[in-house]
């Protein structure tokens, strides 16, 4: 009886990362490339992703080895298959109290290494920090800096008067 | 340690994400939410003018309410696609804020005979017939101080009984399409009008007449298609003409196509509603009957339930039929996120009947 497969990861800085297989296999990009390369002893490399990242995407990966992954060839603009709205289960709600700077990461990360679901739960967790914030606290929480003219500034606010009072 | 330079540079932030990813933010907020985010800065501005978002917006808000044909966004400029998406937003918010004006709808006396009436989608506009054969258009933002606007002359060479108008939103461009229908003793004629209700006092414009030599009966208009439900006791009969092709073709003769009922024969039928997703809703006496009417298929039974014996049958809601996706009456209020402009026979419907403007 053998022991799960694993394969080895390797972070941009240099940090490697041994997991099952099944675990790093959420990711669509590793997935195609262990059946590019083939198994192999070599780890493979994520110069996109550094280790604290990478380290909260695999605990991300871990806890959902299990889910059935989303058929690859899904139509994006139709994703009936997703969850309504900007619904996020406890855990991932959990898993995605990070900082700011960390929770843009792990979205660069999640579509980097094409993991949809959880690509989903930083879209949905950054539309629920916009969602009821005006234009001034959004650039409050984003720390943005308002580059408009005052005369476009105003066009755009004329434009879009009606939506205001909801 | 070079690599660690850029990373220190391009701190990550949200403006710093790659277009497609604040596409895919932005693509689950609301319509009013987008248009806030524009006046944020001029990245997430240009962020706001993407095809694909306005796509995303609009598909998922017809998939929020049920609406199985949308227009071809295939080929749409993103104002296009904006503009289609700002325009269904407005026409809910418009909606809802007609809800609230029940009260004041009930308590206007008016000096005419109202033989039906329609609120225009938006609740702005209420059209209304009178027994002398006239239309009527009322601006109930207005509603204790204005006179109406008359819209159609009487035609006194052109009626038995009966005159029927019923209104739709067009595309949603603000426009609606008007159908009268006048009896007249050999069969009957359906005038069809286009009123633009942009601009501050309604204007109206002729598109055609439709004459049939059929005996007239109930006329319901939704989408493209103008269906009649012709009263005969032993064989009623759904004709359902599209009456935007008439108007492309500039040919307006009578080319309906006619669905006689399959058995068992429900005997007398009123119709109800119909939805622009082709669904025809009638009553018999004894039963309620949906149809389906696609593209000039035959008609499918879709069920048929006993109304219960404590309701007059006329308050018979599409909720009473138990169709998933419409909205129930409890939870049925101005804030319901269900409601959609596709639901405009049931908020009418809901809002007012003839009987609350008799004088």
């Amino acid at each position: 009886m053998s022991a799960a497969p694993q394969v080895t990861l390797e972070s941009s800085d240099g940090e490697k990362f041994k997991v099952d297989k099944e675990v790093a296999e959420r990711s669509v990009l590793i997935k195609n490339m262990i059946e590019d390369v083939g198994e192999s002893d070599n780890p493979i490399p994520l110069p996109n992703v550094n280790a604290s990242v990478l380290k909260k995407v695999l605990e991300y990966c871990e806890h959902h080895r299990g889910d059935p992954l989303p058929a690859a060839d899904a139509d994006p603009s139709n994703d009936d298959n997703r969850k309504r709205a900007t619904e996020i289960s406890d855990w991932d709600q959990k898993f995605i109290q990070v900082d700011q700077e960390m929770l843009f990461e792990i979205i660069l990360a999640a579509n980097y290494m094409d993991i949809k679901p959880l690509l989903d739960v930083g879209c949905k967790t950054v539309a629920n920090m916009i969602k009821g914030k005006t234009p001034e606290e959004i650039r409050k929480l984003f720390n943005i800096v308002n580059d408009f003219t005052p005369e476009e500034e105003a066009q755009i606010k004329k434009e879009n008067e009606w939506a205001e009072d909801r | 340690m070079a690599r660690l330079i850029p990373a220190f540079i391009l701190k990550c932030v949200f403006t710093n994400l790659p277009d497609e990813l604040l596409v895919e933010v932005l693509a689950l907020l609301e319509v009013a939410e987008i248009l806030k985010i524009r006046q944020v800065c001029r990245r997430l501005d240009v962020c706001t003018r993407d095809t694909v978002l306005w796509r995303r917006v609009i598909l998922r808000m017809a998939r929020d309410c049920a609406i199985s044909a949308l227009p071809s966004m295939s080929r749409m400029s993103v104002e296009e696609l904006e503009h289609l998406a700002i325009r269904r937003t407005r026409a809910k918010q418009r909606i809802k804020e007609g809800l609230s004006r029940q009260i004041e709808l009930r308590t206007r006396q008016v000096p005419i005979r109202v033989s039906s009436c329609h609120l225009v989608p938006g609740g702005q506009w209420l059209i209304t017939s009178t027994w002398a054969h006239e239309v009527y258009c009322w601006d109930l933002d207005n509603w204790a101080m204005k006179e109406p606007i008359l819209l159609t002359q009487p035609d006194e060479a052109n009626y038995i009984e009966d005159l029927l108008l019923t209104a739709i939103d067009y595309r949603n461009s603000g426009r609606c399409i008007l159908a009268v229908a006048r009896q007249r003793s050999d069969g009957y004629k359906i005038e069809l009008y286009s009123l633009d209700f942009t601009q501050s006092i309604p204007r109206i414009s002729v598109l055609g007449t439709i004459t049939s030599s059929r005996v007239y009966g109930t006329i319901l208009i939704s989408g493209s298609y103008i269906t009649c439900v012709l009263h005969s006791p032993k064989t009623p009969l759904i004709e359902s003409l599209n009456w935007e092709q008439c108007i492309s073709r500039k040919r307006f003769d009578y080319t309906a196509i006619i669905f006689s009922l399959p058995p068992p024969n429900p005997g007398f039928l009123h119709p109800k509603t119909m939805r622009s997703n082709g669904l025809l809703i009638c009553n018999t006496w004894k039963e309620i009957l949906v149809f389906k009417l696609s593209d000039f298929q035959p008609v499918t039974r879709l069920g048929a339930i006993d109304p219960t014996p404590a309701a007059p049958y006329w308050w018979y809601t599409p909720d009473d039929l138990r169709i998933p996706g419409w909205p129930s009456p409890a939870t049925f209020s101005p804030s319901d996120t269900h409601l959609q402009p596709s639901e405009f026979c049931y908020t009418e419907y809901l809002l007012i009947t003839p009987a609350i403007l008799w004088s």
